[in-house]
């Protein structure tokens, strides 16, 4: 398929790299000539630059062959301009990346269909959604939900004292007499391990897991010992992002602060929010932190536009005594380091825009995705087509490459089985996998075709 | 610099190699050549002893190395090409060796080198005594060498299409003036050689229908739409006396020296884009102009009728223009200042992205345009100049490039002129051939005039002519950056 990205930023680079690697044919515009120069040595793709809103470049940039225009520049009004002049050279796919709440949020005045856009993407309210995800299973560091929100995918910390710790992934099957989750896959120092039944969870692990949604309370204690309700969260940053989770917060959480250093901002924030009481000061102040009782909060989460500042003031709040604490970066170079210097859960914007665009795209077979950032590992939903070599057999005779795993099969009836060997996958299952990317193409051969979306 | 995944490519490219030398071999049989006096093997097995070594080098190379052409660097690309070059051209070189026809090493290396590079420089002497097989080969590796054979092998292995901006880059002549015509490299590369297809066929069946014999149409086609120069008689074009393929081949040398990119687009129906491309414009007008002054030169010089001096200005004008170097006449006779515009439309050459070589039309309007941006600034010092060609700015660091690649150029024909001419060689053949063989034409001035050839010079000079050979047609830079100490370093 042709597909045309206008602006090459993280988001843009991002998807061009892997539409690329898929076998899409792209062609990409972006303002600034060294980013295109850059683009052009690094990716087999046709870069062009130039003004993505202009005709005769997108022209060049072969729009006429286009079957899909993704508008992912840092301006929602370039965006938005650009679906309008795809729409008028009759592209049928339009994607694009619109930040402001007003064109895609609940207070929307026209639906994105009704200005030329078919997917808007907003990041602030993915953002938010999977925020507000983490607050309501305590204990996880990373949520997505599968066969629409039967499964759960849940990432968590193994601590010391986990009732799991130190045990093998066939005594937990063993154990948990309900067999209501899986471990699919375990993060030790930084490295990703797809688990076979004789590898043993350590304290300090990371692992995710798949589960039915009606188990997951019974699974957590399984994980965390004590788990606390979160009662107290502090934010730092006004932003879209921070005012908008405020107000969804304000719901059901009793204390809610917002730290924002700019006065101009603060006020802003303060017109807006009811309950939540908003602090004009430092995000790295430790006498504003004494103030408002730090060593109280559950819940810290950087969410200010700086990455640098958002780093520090989560790691100020810890040393402070908060809880747990949540940090956006826009760089996803610092995805790696944040682990490991202490921080709980990192959302990186740009990466879960390219994830939320890409799960648009492979729709059809594979539904749903999810993309994990360490080893860069895949979580697939996939729907095995009737002509499929799987259907009928038994999962240990589909011979699965070794970097991945079944995690969760769901049958026609909603009821979630948890595989083993001697599973049997039937027409009309939703199969979830979770694997790394270089058995994508095998883990496709075995499933069916693939998909003529993609070809 | 990551040596084993660079042999791994060269690898491919040598059993891509040993594939194509099936052909020479399958003439060789269809014409059952016969054994040269001088000769270690007959052409059959020369050729077959070519091809199993190559294919077996390639093979180990390819199997028992890692491939990593996804992560290669800038330079490792730069590097890839050159060694490929050396090595391919080693190969290339075994049947002239094998055969006899070229009894020296360096004798049979500095043709096939000049083959692959599509100079037409040649060392044989008496060309129509040699087997069918062999003459077959020095035209089909100009036609080879011309669209270029890392190019052909991204046509063919769409794998090595990841990360290889660089190679195609490096061996495309023109180097990063070459806009892609499609968003995937591999498809660009087909493009391209589809093209180069199309044209061949075309000159094939227009030369075949005015009568030329098959095996003389094609070995003419190959080295015509290369740009190369290589023909199967001495006499070269002379040979035929016949106006119809004379204006045959200088169409198709003409549509040689074009961007294959303008062919794409009058395939697809863009005229305007052709004929408002300033390369093209300007590639028109230097042909045009230079032929009408050889035209009236030679007229008033040797007293021939208007209508005669404009078919030898025509053809050779073309010929040398381009950079193929096939003569109808032998130029080193012509009035001295015309033999001097024979010397300058040389180190212009034909425009980028086609598969002539020398300095390149755009180059030469860039370094017009920086002249002129100069002298501007003399006159409003504080005036802001954007060098453009047509409607596009050009980036400050790829004037800079076109500036140091024009000193370059000139440095070196300086450097081979010097190292001749030390060696004994007289002046005029010393200038003449670093100039043919550093802008890949073929024939210079003298001793290696059209009429003659390259056999006498001391052999030291052919080692160094065929260095210059290979850094023209990879445009000079990529060969630098092998003797770069920095190159090597991890």
């Amino acid at each position: 398929m042709n597909i045309l990205i206008v602006g090459a930023g993280i988001v843009g680079f991002n998807l061009a790299q892997e539409l690329s690697h898929e076998g899409h044919d792209i062609s990409i515009i972006d303002a600034d000539a060294g980013t295109i120069q850059r683009i052009s040595e690094k990716l087999d793709v046709l870069a062009i630059h130039g003004n993505g809103c202009l005709p005769s470049v997108l022209i060049q940039s072969r729009i006429r062959d286009a079957e899909m225009v993704i508008a992912v520049t840092d301006k929602d009004e370039i965006n938005l301009m650009v679906c309008f002049l795809a729409h008028k050279f009759e592209v049928k796919e339009r994607f694009a990346r619109l930040r402001n709440m007003e064109l895609t949020g609940k207070s929307q005045v026209f639906k994105p269909e009704e200005l030329f856009v078919n997917h808007a993407i907003n990041p602030a309210s993915i953002i938010i959604d999977s925020i507000l995800k983490i607050i309501k299973t305590p204990g996880a560091v990373n949520v997505a939900e599968f066969a629409d929100g039967q499964i759960f995918f849940r990432g968590f910390d193994v601590p010391e004292d986990a009732p799991l710790a130190g045990k093998t992934i066939e005594e937990i099957r063993e154990l948990s007499e309900l067999n209501a989750f899986l471990v699919v896959a375990i993060v030790r120092a930084g490295k990703m391990i797809i688990p076979k039944y004789e590898n043993r969870i350590q304290a300090g692990d990371k692992i995710y897991i798949l589960v039915d949604h009606d188990f997951l309370p019974l699974v957590l204690p399984m994980l965390n010992k004590k788990v606390n309700e979160i009662q107290k969260i502090i934010i730092f940053g006004a932003s879209r992002v921070g005012i908008n989770l405020a107000q969804e917060l304000d719901k059901f959480i009793d204390d809610v602060s917002i730290i924002e250093p700019s006065l101009e901002m603060a006020n802003e924030a303060a017109d807006i929010l009811e309950h939540t009481t908003v602090l004009h000061g430092s995000g790295t102040d430790p006498h504003l932190f004494n103030d408002i009782n730090m060593k109280d909060a559950d819940l810290f989460l950087s969410l200010s536009s700086d990455d640098e500042i958002n780093i520090l003031s989560a790691l100020m709040a810890k040393k402070h005594g908060a809880k747990r604490a949540v940090v956006i970066t826009s760089d996803p170079d610092y995805m790696p380091i944040l682990d490991s210097i202490g921080m709980d859960v990192a959302i990186n914007p740009r990466l879960i825009t390219v994830a939320e665009i890409l799960k648009h795209l492979r729709k059809g077979q594979i539904v749903n995705l999810y993309k994990l950032s360490e080893g860069e590992a895949e979580v697939m939903e996939i729907v095995p087509t009737e002509k499929s070599a799987a259907i009928g057999k038994r999962i240990n005779q589909l011979n699965m490459p070794e970097q991945s795993i079944i995690g969760a099969v769901l049958r026609n009836d909603g009821e979630m089985v948890v595989p083993g060997g001697s599973t049997e996958i039937l027409k009309g299952d939703t199969v979830i996998i979770v694997t790394l990317p270089d058995s994508i193409g095998k883990i496709e051969k075995i499933f069916g075709k693939k998909n003529s979306f993609l070809s | 610099m990551n040596l084993k995944a660079i042999f791994n490519v060269v690898g491919i490219l040598l059993i891509l190699l040993s594939g194509i030398l099936l052909v020479p071999l399958a003439v060789s049989l269809f014409y059952a050549d016969p054994a040269l006096p001088l000769g270690h093997r007959t052409p059959v097995t020369a050729f077959l002893d070519s091809c199993i070594s190559s294919g077996v080098t390639g093979f180990l190379l390819w199997k028992f190395l890692p491939s990593g052409i996804e992560k290669l660097r800038e330079r490792e690309g730069f590097v890839i090409v050159g060694v490929a070059w050396i090595i391919i051209t080693f190969f290339g070189a075994l049947p002239f060796y094998l055969t006899g026809a070229c009894p020296e090493f360096v004798d049979a290396y500095f043709e096939a080198m000049s083959g692959f590079t599509t100079t037409g420089a040649s060392i044989l002497t008496n060309i129509d005594a040699l087997p069918h097989g062999i003459l077959f080969w020095r035209n089909l590796m100009q036609w080879l060498g011309g669209m270029g054979i890392i190019i052909l092998s991204l046509a063919i292995f769409p794998a090595l299409g990841i990360g290889s901006f660089q190679l195609f880059k490096a061996e495309i002549p023109g180097g990063a003036t070459v806009e892609r015509m499609k968003p995937r490299l591999a498809e660009t590369a087909k493009v391209l050689w589809k093209t180069y297809l199309v044209l061949t066929l075309a000159e094939i069946i227009l030369l075949k229908a005015g009568g030329m014999g098959l095996f003389d149409a094609v070995c003419h086609t190959f080295s015509t739409v290369a740009t190369g120069g290589f023909s199967p008689h001495q006499a070269s074009i002379g040979h035929f006396n016949n106006l119809y393929f004379e204006t045959i081949i200088m169409l198709f040398m003409f549509l040689g020296g074009m961007n294959f990119a303008l062919h794409y687009n009058l395939i697809l129906g863009n005229f305007k884009v052709v004929f408002q491309n300033p390369e093209f414009r300007f590639y028109v007008t230097m042909i045009v102009t230079a032929v009408a002054v050889t035209t009236l030169g030679l007229a008033y010089a040797t007293g021939d009728s208007l209508e005669h001096a404009f078919r030898r200005a025509a053809f050779n004008v073309v010929s040398i223009n381009t950079t193929t170097g096939y003569a109808t006449d032998d130029f080193h006779l012509w009035p001295d200042y015309l033999r001097i515009l024979m010397v300058s439309i040389m180190m212009v050459g034909g425009c980028s992205g086609s598969t002539s070589g020398s300095f390149k039309a755009i180059r030469v309007i860039i370094l017009f345009k920086v002249i002129f941006c100069e002298l501007q600034k003399l006159i409003h010092p504080r005036a802001v100049v954007r060098i453009k060609v047509g409607q596009k700015p050009l980036p400050p660091n790829y004037v800079m490039n076109v500036v140091a690649l024009s000193g370059l150029f000139l440095g070196l024909t300086g450097v081979g002129f010097i190292a001749l001419a030390f060696m004994g060689v007289d002046l005029t053949t010393a200038l003449s051939a670093s100039i043919a063989c550093l802008f890949n034409i073929g024939p210079g001035l003298g001793q290696v005039g059209p009429a003659a050839d390259y056999s006498q010079l001391p052999q030291a000079g052919k080692w160094i002519l065929v260095l210059w050979m290979l850094m023209g047609r990879l445009e000079i830079f990529g060969i630098l950056l092998l003797f770069l100490p920095m190159t090597w370093k991890k």
